[in-house]
Order: structure tokens, then C-alpha cells, then sequence
């Protein structure tokens, strides 16, 4: 299949089954306080610092490098396109850039690693505005060494992966500057969040949480359906705006403030099974490996009638952090819910 | 044996002996079938006190057209059915309807009393009626009834159950009375407008909702003052450049970089995004997790006033947009993410009938369930109950699932023993009983939901006539492309009939909506222009201006009736009485004087000579100057006031319109408050 496509029709996460907590995924039947609730404080804790504050450096030598933090100067980028550069995970993917593939299409590598920019108004005279990770996330980042509007010619990088196992998962990140005129980079700290399984959504989809000094950061999964996997975009609308991952995973941040709370819904089009005439999901096999799977009628070919029609539904994943004056601790609540009427494509 | 009473000519008044031996003031009520008249005159006593075995279910402590309660062994939803006059009752178990109790007024909340008492707010009668279940399958009796400020709408009983709370919308007030002897400890006047009521946990605070007005209040229930707080309820984009820029904005003023006069200029801009609120109808407690009350309520861009668009308001973007804010019941504050303006996301901005569910722009009534942490918004106009996670911080982001009931879903209660909520939909009569149990996201197609188990009362001996009940269902119709393109229906402005104090921009300059209920009918012509010389005709031009493709035939009919006959919040049929209130005879004969000026245009029975004049009050954006004399009639819960809102309150309006409209600058002090006060009384 078409992995840009498939990301690109946004098969994205199975979800269902409501505010799961723990394990038990339906409500009590009988009500007994704030059960049900996870508190913060039970969240696991670990780090995830936001960009450097202080000086930065004003270049960072060519020969200084960093690992996991590869500056490329891809081929093809062409004429016009300034001094770009491109910011990848691995030797490999180094490679495959400097070939000029690797970017927005041809056969990529899967992904583990991913990249925040930092995120500021960068011609503000505010000196004490400080900046930000920028929430979405991406398999590559891109870089101009064009300093415009002032932006520093150094900036930071943030890169997370996302470790799930059997024992639990956790998040690693690490830090650097980055220099795209000399391609060179230095970390400045690694670390590590310890998460805490929240909810399991159905078809496979899990949601996170871990939490630093004043932040709970919360992850949803794309389902793990074989190839949708690592293309699959999530959406998340966080504090007004707009966060999207690539990367099979969307890490929101919410702030833990006593007397307010922070939100962010994670979006995504669930596909639901295929159903026959009789309206049962027909066998997963040939659902799965027709050499059409997709469109036939888009590409003017007859329909097969034997064929169901692809069925798609809107749903979101809705984050709460809150914490009002008679809660003891913060509470995190994750529920799920159709964010809109099913839709079906014709086959 | 049973018994019923009705006000009205021509009603038969009929009494047991029981009911002779309760009934106090006139008023009768009893369950039952109707039988043959006994002939006895009805007596009355003003006692309170007596024995009652119902007991409420649950502790909602809180008032709605739906209160569960155990009568005996048997649940029942007892149910404020406001078109028959009656109290109804339906079995939770059989879900079977009990024979219901026909009340002296049209009921708008029913709440059980820790002490088994049966309160019922008579709105048109401005009344709480007490009754009492004196046996499991007997008659309701009647107790006392006691008289409230003008239109009570609301319950509710301190968390000791010592005092119960009332809300009245046109009294626009607060009362406290001692829940046993069911005397006034305290009244506290209130905004526009108050609805529903809820008492925080530790007992300090009391919480009332308005219809208009962008606010909640917060009377603080221990000051012997009782001081009143508003609780400005404003949306904003919730932008998150939007946020860095007020702190950036708070630290350059912090450090001298901004003048007061640049501050106050951005802090005006940044304002100018921040969206009214209104159809705060509802309240609920939240108990798992608790301290937070939540508040639907439905944020609103009317646009700018110094810009005339196509239609009302902005234009653009969606005019209404569903909120519930949440507030700290201990500091009374609103939690930010409550107050953010929910805006659709990717796909989610397409709006294609096929797939796209309406919003709740008519929120109605609210419980929270417990066990799965849900708040239960019943929604007139898409007839709908939606379920919200209670416990985040912003409910509005987080629909979990919704149900559709009957039409005019006016109440909700959640049953604390079954993981059930019921639903009385007041439109077509009908109860309907929602499973709570179950995950919220399945594929419907395979695991298509269990069906709603819907009951249809029978029906009343009182009725609303064929048109006007197809008009209510017209007047409260969301989603209907008929109406407007962007789901507004006309209840949206005219909230119970009212106004909503709102001014909108509109294609002739900035407007304040209009109250509707017991105006309408005695109007000679419609809109501030009087461009529209009947009803008919500035129907259909408001529907064009909501990109509305109309109503025709029977609905048209039907609205048309339906508005015309809307009832006041109080009586202003008659021209008002003279007064034995000396301040207000002072005001009638300012008003009426020469000097003054009044009357020369506001006469006659609805105090308009339905003319054209100019008041100087035309602002840059008004196409004309001059402006169609309104109605005084019921002008004192109207404000703010002029065809642009300008004046926040009669008193501004006395003192400020002087030489423009009306003279008052030769007015004491004391006249102006006379001259309020008979205006008060139209």
C-alpha cells in the first residue's frame, strides 16, 4: 500500500471504549466518589525539559556532531530553495538524504525518532518571552540557515522516541543546537519520562501519561495495524491551536496549575471493518490483500460488488488535566467519544 | 376519591375529604381520575406541616421538571407537566404512567425534600405549591402554597436540607426560606433573568444560572449581607498566540514599556474577541469528581457594532457555539479551558449533512452521573441529550455519546440506584429512559445501540392547540435549514420568548433583540425600523437574514400563533392598575406630565404610538436615525436599553437620554427613582 496515501486518507487510530482506566473499561455500577479518576500524583514522574534558557551559542564547528542528530544538506533540494538543510535520526536516514530520497516520497526507512522545533516569536523585544517546543512532530526536520526576522542562526532541537513493551513504556528525548551553516551539532542533555498506561482504546490505540514538575504530557498511539502504522496522522487542538504527528504518536502537553485545568483532543479517522450485505465484517484477508484495496472508481475501473465499501468515522480522544480547589491533587480524565457520523467510500 | 381544581371559568372545583382537610389558599390537588363534583366548597389552611412518606432518591437536592422519588416500594419520576397543569408521575420499573396530580398553575420545577415534602413551582401563579404523599398508592395532598417573587423557575436545599433556595426569573431574585416552616429568611436581588440553582458542598455559596447576560451568580450564604457576586461567563478563541501576547502584553506594562492608554487599547482588542453568553438554563453539580459546578451554557458572536453585514452578526464564523463552563465552587472562578470557544479541527469544519451531528445551541437541563463521570446536557432544538466527561476541564471538547429523545427535552434525572437517566420531553409529552451502561465508542452498524425506551403520556385535559404546539416546535427548531444556515433557531435570540441581551450587528446598524412573550400581538408593526407591518412579513425577512430558506403553510401558521400568544412573564394584559404605592402614582404623573415628555410618544395600551422619531441616537453604523417607538410594556426586565444597548439600566437610560429623548434633567433624585418605579410596573 501507499504509505504516503494511506497517511494522506488518515487511517489513523481504532478507538472506542470510553474513559478507561486501569483495566476496567466499564463504568461502576454503583458511584463511589472519584473512582475512576487517576490523580497525578500517581502518574509516573521523570523529565522532559523545554528548550535551553540563557545564552546561545552563536556557531557550533562543522567538525562537532552529536549523536542522533544528523545535518544534511539533501540532494535535489534545487535551485531557489535557499540553504536548506535536513535534520534526521540515523546514519541511514543521513544517507538516504544525501541521495536525495527520504522526503515526501520513495521508500523511507520506518521512523523511530522524531523532531520538535523551537518555537518563538522571534522578532519580539520581549527578552524574557520565553519559547517553546513546538507541538507538532515530524520523522525530519528542516532547517535555513537564513537568519530573517530574527532568528537566531543556532536553534534548539528536540527529539523524543516513544519505547513501548511489554514492562510499560517511557519516552526518551534528547536535546541539541544546531548549526545548518556547518551542519554541526551539540546535545545539550538527554532524558527520560517513564509513562503510565492510562487507557486502552479499541483496535489497539493506547493512551499515555507522564508528568515532570508542572507539566502531565499526554500520548496517544496510533493503532498498531501493520503498515498504517507509521504514517498514520494524528491531530490533536491543544490551547487554540493545532498540533499533527507523523510518527505514530502525538505527545500533547498539558500544564498542572492548582485552580485551572488544560485540555487537548486528539483527532483521528478511525476505520471501521469492512461489512458484506449481510452487514458482517467480512474476512480480514480480503479486506486486505485485493490488489485494488483502494478506489477502484477513482482510478475508472468497474466496481466489484463483491467488494464492501471502506468505512470511515471521525473520533476524538479528549485530555483533561484539571485541578480545583477541593481536589486533593490534579486529576488527569481521558475520555473518547464519535466526532461524527460514520462515512463510507465507495469501494 | 380525587379531586381536582382548576383557576379558569367554568372549571369544576371538587374536593374528598381529605383534600378539604388539607387544602389551603384555593388551591387543590390530589391524583387520581376525575370523578363526579362532591359539590363542597373548597376551604383552605395554611399549614405546612403533616406526614409524608415520599422520600427523594438520591440526594439531588436540586429541582428540575423531573424528580425521582420513592413512594413506598415504588420509584417514580414525578414530572412538571407544565401544558397540562399537573404533576405527572411514571414508575421507573414498570415504566408505566401513574395517574397524575392536577395543580392551580402551570408548574415549572419539581423537587423532593429530604423530609418527603413535594414542592412545585407554579410559574404563572408565582407560587410554591407543597404536597405531600400521605400513602404509597393515594392522592398526593395538598399543603400550603406559599407566594414567590414573580415567575419562580428554580430549587434547591442547602446541603444541611435546612433551607430551600428559589430562583425567580422575572422577580429577578433569590429566596431563601426555612425548609421545615417554609418562612423567608432572606431575598437577594439578582441579574436578569435567573434560572437554575446549585449550593456548593460546604454549604457558603449558592449558584444561580441566568438565561442573558453572560454571568452566573454567586450569593455568599453565610455574610448576614449576602452579597452577590457575578460571575462574568465570556468565551474567548482561546488562542495560544493570543495567551503569549496578554503576558507578553502584562510584562511590558509591568516594566513600563506601555502606557495605560496603549494597554487600555490592546486590552480593548483582545476584549473585542471575547464572545457573550446565554442559555444558562441549567446547572449541575459535580460529583465525581467534586467542588466544580458546571454550567452549559452557548458562547456567542454577535458581531461588531460598527459593522453592518449581510445578516446578524459576524458573518464568517459560527455565530453559536456550545459551552459548559466550570466553576470553582470554592473560589467561585471559572476555569480558562471552560471558557474557550470550541473551534472544529481538520475535517471537522466540514459540515456536510451527511456526517456532521448539530450542535447544542439550546441547552435546557443537566444531571452528572457518578459512576461514569458524565454531565447530561438535554438540548432543545436537536432534541438531543448529550453526555460530557464532568470531570475535564473543558466538558464542551469532550461529547462522549448523545441520545435522541422526544422534543423539548425540559428535564433530566439520573437514577442513583440503576444506571439509567430519565428524560422529560415537555414537546410531545413523552418520557424517555436512557441506559447509561456501555462503552461510548462502538461501531453502531455492528453493535447498534439498545433503542430508548420512550413513553408518551396520556393525554392532558389541558392542551396547547394544534397550531401553537407545531409553532413552539417551529420556535425551538435547531439545525433547521429552514430557520437559519448556521443552526440558530429562534429561540437562540428569544430565550423562554425574552430577549437575549444581546445587540447584533445587522444590515441597518447595531440592534438589540426584542422580547417577544406578551408583546407581540398588540404590535402594529416589527423591527426597530417598523419596516415589517405584520408579523408574517418580518418572519420572513428575519428567516432571509439568518440565510434561512423560510417557513411556509401550517409552521408559518403555527409560529405566527405560537408567538402572538406567548404568555407574559406576568400579567400585562390589562393596562397597569393604579397604584396604592405612592412612589409609583409620583412616577405615573411624571410620566404622564408634560414636562417630561413621555407620553407624547409612548401612549396607549402597549406605550408606543408605533411612530418613526429621531432621538439623536444614531450611531456611525445606522443606516436611518430614526427609530420605531418601542413598547414599554414589561420594559423593566429588558435591558440593556435603545436600539444599540447603550444603557445598562433604566436609571442610566432616565438620566442620560435627557433633551434627546424625553426630559428629566428637572427631576429630583427621587422623581427619577418614582419615574423607575412606575416604569416598573408596565
Amino acid at each position: 500500500m501507499n504509505k504516503p496515501l494511506a497517511s494522506s486518507l488518515a487511517l489513523a487510530a481504532l478507538l472506542s471504549a470510553v474513559t478507561v482506566f486501569g483495566a476496567d473499561a466499564t463504568p461502576k455500577a454503583t458511584p463511589s466518589g472519584d473512582s475512576g479518576l487517576i490523580g497525578v500524583s500517581t502518574v509516573a514522574a521523570g523529565r522532559l525539559p523545554g528548550p535551553p534558557k540563557g545564552k546561545r551559542p552563536t556557531m557550533i564547528p562543522g567538525s562537532e556532531k552529536a549523536p542522533g542528530f544528523f545535518v544534511v544538506k539533501p540532494k535535489g533540494l534545487g535551485r531557489g530553495s535557499g540553504d536548506f538543510v535536513m535534520l534526521v535520526a540515523t546514519v541511514a536516514q543521513a544517507k538516504e538524504a544525501a541521495l536525495g530520497r527520504g522526503f515526501g516520497g520513495g521508500e523511507t526507512p520506518a521512523n523511530e525518532f522524531c523532531f520538535a522545533e523551537e518555537q518563538k516569536n522571534w522578532g519580539s523585544d520581549d527578552e524574557d518571552e520565553e519559547s517553546a517546543w513546538a507541538p507538532s512532530v515530524q520523522p525530519q526536520a528542516t532547517f535555513n540557515s537564513s537568519t530573517m526576522n530574527g532568528r537566531p542562526r543556532v536553534e534548539a532541537v528536540h527529539q523524543e522516541r516513544l519505547v513501548q513493551g511489554a514492562a510499560g513504556a517511557v519516552l526518551e528525548s534528547a536535546d541539541a543546537w544546531i548549526d545548518p551553516v556547518t551542519r554541526g551539532a551539540r546535545l545539550i542533555a538527554r532524558s527520560t519520562l517513564p509513562l503510565t498506561r492510562v487507557a486502552t482504546i479499541l483496535g489497539g490505540s493506547v493512551v499515555y501519561a507522564g508528568r515532570d514538575e508542572h507539566t502531565v504530557h499526554v500520548i496517544l498511539t496510533a493503532p498498531p495495524d501493520g503498515d498504517a502504522r507509521r504514517g498514520t496522522q494524528v491531530f490533536a487542538a491543544v490551547d487554540g491551536g493545532i498540533a499533527a504527528s507523523q510518527c505514530g504518536y502525538l505527545r500533547v502537553p498539558l500544564a498542572n496549575e492548582k485552580g485551572q485545568g488544560h485540555t487537548a483532543t486528539f483527532v483521528s479517522n478511525l476505520e471501521l471493518a469492512p461489512l458484506n450485505a449481510q452487514g458482517k465484517p467480512v474476512p480480514k484477508d480480503l479486506a486486505k490483500t485485493s490488489p485494488q484495496r483502494l478506489t477502484p472508481s477513482l482510478l475508472g475501473l468497474p466496481k466489484d460488488v463483491d467488494r464492501p465499501d471502506n468505512r470511515f468515522r471521525p473520533v476524538h480522544v479528549h485530555a483533561s488535566v484539571s485541578w480545583a480547589s477541593r481536589d486533593k491533587d490534579a486529576l488527569l480524565s481521558v475520555t473518547s467519544g464519535w466526532d461524527a457520523r460514520e462515512r463510507t467510500q465507495p469501494f | 376519591m380525587t379531586i381536582f381544581a382548576r383557576r379558569g371559568p367554568g372549571i369544576l372545583l371538587v374536593l374528598t375529604a381529605a383534600g378539604l382537610a388539607a387544602a389551603c389558599g384555593g388551591n387543590h390537588a390530589t391524583r387520581g381520575a376525575v370523578e363526579a363534583p362532591k359539590g363542597a366548597a373548597a376551604t383552605s389552611t395554611t399549614s405546612c406541616a403533616g406526614r409524608s412518606i415520599a422520600t427523594p432518591l438520591g440526594q439531588p437536592r436540586t429541582g428540575g421538571t423531573v424528580a425521582l422519588a420513592k413512594l413506598g416500594t415504588r420509584n417514580v419520576a414525578l414530572i412538571a407537566d407544565e401544558d397540562a397543569h399537573a404533576l405527572g408521575a411514571f414508575d421507573l420499573d414498570t415504566q408505566k404512567e401513574l395517574p397524575p396530580t392536577l395543580l392551580d398553575g402551570a408548574p415549572s420545577q419539581v423537587m423532593v425534600t429530604a423530609n418527603g415534602r413535594i414542592l412545585v413551582l407554579l410559574r404563572d401563579r408565582s407560587r410554591l405549591q407543597v404536597l405531600a404523599a400521605e400513602s404509597a398508592d393515594g392522592p398526593l395532598a395538598a399543603r400550603c402554597a406559599i407566594d414567590t417573587a414573580p415567575e419562580p423557575v428554580g430549587l434547591a436545599a442547602s446541603p444541611d436540607d435546612r433551607t430551600i433556595f428559589v430562583s425567580s426569573a422575572w422577580g429577578s431574585s433569590l429566596t431563601a426560606l426555612d425548609a421545615d416552616k417554609l418562612t423567608r429568611q432572606f431575598e437577594v436581588r439578582l441579574a436578569r433573568e435567573p434560572r437554575a440553582i446549585a449550593i456548593s458542598d460546604d454549604g457558603a455559596t449558592a449558584f444561580v444560572s441566568h438565561a442573558v447576560g453572560s454571568t452566573v451568580s454567586a450569593v455568599d450564604l453565610r455574610k448576614p449581607s449576602h452579597d452577590v457576586r457575578a460571575i462574568r461567563i465570556a468565551g474567548h478563541e482561546g488562542n495560544a498566540g493570543i495567551e503569549r501576547q496578554k503576558k507578553q502584553i502584562a510584562r511590558l506594562a509591568a516594566r513600563g514599556q506601555l502606557s495605560p492608554d496603549q494597554k487600555a487599547l490592546i486590552d480593548k482588542q483582545l476584549g473585542a474577541q471575547e464572545r457573550s453568553s446565554c442559555q444558562g438554563f441549567a446547572l449541575a453539580k459535580s460529583v465525581a469528581p467534586g467542588g466544580r459546578i458546571l454550567a452549559p451554557q452557548v458562547f456567542v458572536d454577535p458581531g461588531s457594532p460598527e459593522v453592518r453585514p449581510e445578516g446578524y452578526g459576524n458573518g464568517g464564523v459560527a455565530t453559536e457555539t456550545p459551552a459548559v463552563a466550570v466553576l470553582d465552587d470554592a473560589t467561585a472562578e471559572p476555569m480558562e479551558a471552560s471558557l474557550q470557544v470550541q473551534r472544529e479541527v481538520g475535517w471537522r469544519g466540514e459540515k456536510s449533512a451527511r456526517d456532521h451531528r448539530e450542535p447544542c445551541l439550546l441547552p435546557r437541563a443537566a444531571a452528572t452521573d457518578p459512576r461514569t463521570r458524565t454531565l447530561l446536557v438535554t438540548c432543545f432544538g436537536i432534541d438531543d441529550v448529550v453526555a460530557y466527561d464532568a470531570a475535564s476541564a473543558s466538558p464542551a471538547a469532550s461529547e462522549r455519546r448523545r441520545w435522541s429523545v422526544g422534543p423539548g427535552p425540559s428535564g433530566i434525572a439520573v437514577d442513583p440506584e440503576k444506571p439509567r437517566a430519565i428524560v422529560w420531553s415537555q414537546f410531545d409529552r413523552s418520557v424517555a429512559v436512557l441506559s447509561l451502561t456501555g462503552p461510548d465508542v462502538v461501531d453502531e452498524r455492528r453493535e447498534p445501540p439498545a433503542r430508548t425506551a420512550s413513553v408518551a403520556l396520556a393525554p392532558a385535559a389541558i392542551k396547547l392547540p394544534a397550531d401553537v404546539a407545531l409553532g413552539r416546535l417551529a420556535f425551538h427548531s435547531g439545525g433547521d435549514t429552514r430557520i437559519s444556515k448556521d443552526g440558530r433557531a429562534c429561540a437562540s435570540c428569544h430565550p423562554d420568548g425574552r430577549d437575549d441581551a444581546i445587540t447584533w450587528a445587522t444590515p441597518e446598524g447595531p440592534r438589540r433583540s426584542i422580547l417577544l412573550a406578551g408583546r407581540v400581538a398588540s404590535e402594529k408593526s416589527f423591527a426597530w425600523s417598523g419596516s415589517s407591518k405584520n408579523l408574517r412579513d418580518h418572519m420572513a425577512k428575519t428567516f432571509d437574514r439568518l440565510d434561512g430558506t423560510g417557513l411556509r403553510g401550517l409552521e408559518l401558521d403555527g409560529l405566527v400563533a405560537y408567538v402572538s400568544t406567548m404568555r407574559a412573564p406576568v400579567d400585562a394584559a390589562a393596562p397597569a392598575p393604579a397604584s396604592k404605592d405612592p412612589k409609583v402614582a409620583r412616577g405615573a404623573a411624571i410620566f404622564a406630565s408634560k414636562e417630561s415628555e413621555c407620553a407624547s410618544c409612548h401612549i396607549g395600551p402597549t406605550f408606543s404610538d408605533g411612530e418613526l422619531h429621531d432621538v439623536q441616537s444614531r450611531t456611525d453604523s445606522d443606516r436611518s436615525g430614526s427609530f420605531r417607538t418601542p413598547s414599554l410594556r414589561l420594559i423593566g426586565g429588558t435591558g440593556p436599553y435603545f436600539h444599540d444597548g447603550r444603557y445598562a439600566t433604566l436609571k442610566d437610560l432616565l438620566r442620560d437620554a435627557d433633551g434627546k429623548m424625553g426630559r428629566t434633567k428637572h427631576l429630583t433624585a427621587n422623581d427619577l427613582e418614582a419615574l423607575e418605579a412606575y416604569l416598573r410596573t408596565l
